[in-house]
């Protein structure tokens, strides 16, 4: 990084104004209920989609250590072990309809707990 | 304490603890990517963005000034707009220009999931509740890991890093259930940004980008097969079912 101490704050300052206007101006502009049908579903079908295509496939590299250096990733399955475990709870639980926090905690629980056998059991 | 406050506070916990985790290996990344102690928190502070300031870091890593830090993180935050217009037809009308200009900064990914998990408008104290409790965790988050690092376990924080995940699949799985065209459209979105990640290195898009072709794609096939009627418009016709069934 070549950036002064005085550079990174303006690019702190500068990229969070850029990112409250990205959030801002359209609920500004859009003030009424839209009625055409296709817009309406648009805008419902929209988020559940980004959220879809976010989940699938990074949930499986998300109890991976992201802060570990490229050099000091060993390519250990463990982290991927316990992430599809989280994964399944989670579906279970949601296809059961058990509120957001149920399927929170259980999901790293038992991410946890997967992360902990495994290592027990390879070291 | 204002009844909808409360529960906007309550239904964010999940995001509470999620945000913990991500805004703890946050700081942690900014840290060890030499930038000063007083950075991650501001960023925090002013962004509460996961993908901008993880951007940002990671750009300014690379050697870059500010002008293309800010395209990077333009680019990585287009889903911001697209999050703020589905919010936008589900506020309540009474919301003023000012509360809209708060409601603003809780335009994340996870609080607006959350919002739209609710079957009526939202109101303002709602949203504000969501966003207190996010904010809090994120904020929270970063400051833990710049005070002392290893305050909590590596285990622990991997673990934690599924939270958001999970809480994904249980705000899109319950409605799949029910809605076939909403399982159409999860599945088209999860599959497209699966096969996007197979393309030859040379035309892959990025994370970012897969997931906005992915996902504005899914949408508007499926809303192209299936219109609806809007929030107002469909509360009118379920006031009007003779029995309304209570949730």
């Amino acid at each position: 990084m070549n950036l002064t101490h005085t550079q990174i704050l303006y690019a702190v300052l500068l990229t969070a104004l850029i990112t409250y206007l990205l959030r801002a101006v359209p609920l500004l502009l859009l003030r009424r209920q839209l009625t055409n049908p296709f817009l309406v579903a648009l805008f419902k079908y929209m988020p559940f989609a980004l959220l879809s295509a976010m989940i699938f496939p990074d949930i499986f590299n998300s109890t991976a250590d992201i802060t570990a250096d490229a050099a000091t990733k060993n390519g250990s399955p463990i982290p991927l072990i316990s992430a599809i475990m989280g994964f399944v709870v989670a579906l279970i639980l949601s296809l059961k309809d058990k509120k957001l926090p149920t399927v929170a905690a259980a999901a790293c629980g038992v991410a946890f707990i997967v992360e902990r056998i495994c290592t027990l059991l390879i070291f | 304490m204002n009844k909808q406050l409360k529960k906007g506070l309550i239904d964010a916990l999940p995001i509470f603890f999620g945000y913990l985790s991500v805004g703890f290996a946050f700081g942690i990344y900014a840290l060890k990517s030499g930038f000063p102690i007083w950075s991650p928190i501001l960023m925090s502070l002013t962004h509460i963005s996961g993908t901008g300031q993880f951007a940002l870091v990671k750009v300014a890593n690379i050697g870059s000034g500010i002008f293309e830090i800010c395209i990077a993180v333009t680019v990585l935050n287009i889903r911001y707009i697209l999050m703020a217009l589905a919010i936008s037809q589900r506020l309540s009308p009474s919301i003023s220009i000012w509360q809209r200009m708060m409601i603003a900064m809780a335009d994340t990914d996870e609080i607006i999931a959350v919002a739209l998990k609710q079957r009526t408008l939202v109101t303002f104290a709602y949203m504000m509740g969501l966003f207190l409790s996010s904010y809090a965790g994120w904020n929270l988050g970063t400051l833990l890991s710049v005070i002392g690092g290893t305050l909590l376990p590596q285990c622990v924080i991997n673990a934690l890093g599924i939270a958001l995940y999970a809480m994904f699949v249980a705000i899109i799985i319950p409605d799949a259930k029910r809605f076939r065209p909403m399982l159409y459209c999860i599945s088209i979105a999860a599959i497209l940004n699966i096969t996007l990640k197979f393309l030859p290195l040379c035309i892959r898009p990025n994370g970012s980008w897969s997931i906005l072709i992915a996902g504005i794609t899914a949408a508007v096939i499926i809303s192209a097969i299936y219109p609806e009627k809007n929030a107002t418009e469909q509360e009118q016709a379920d006031n009007t079912l003779p029995q309304k069934e209570g949730e």
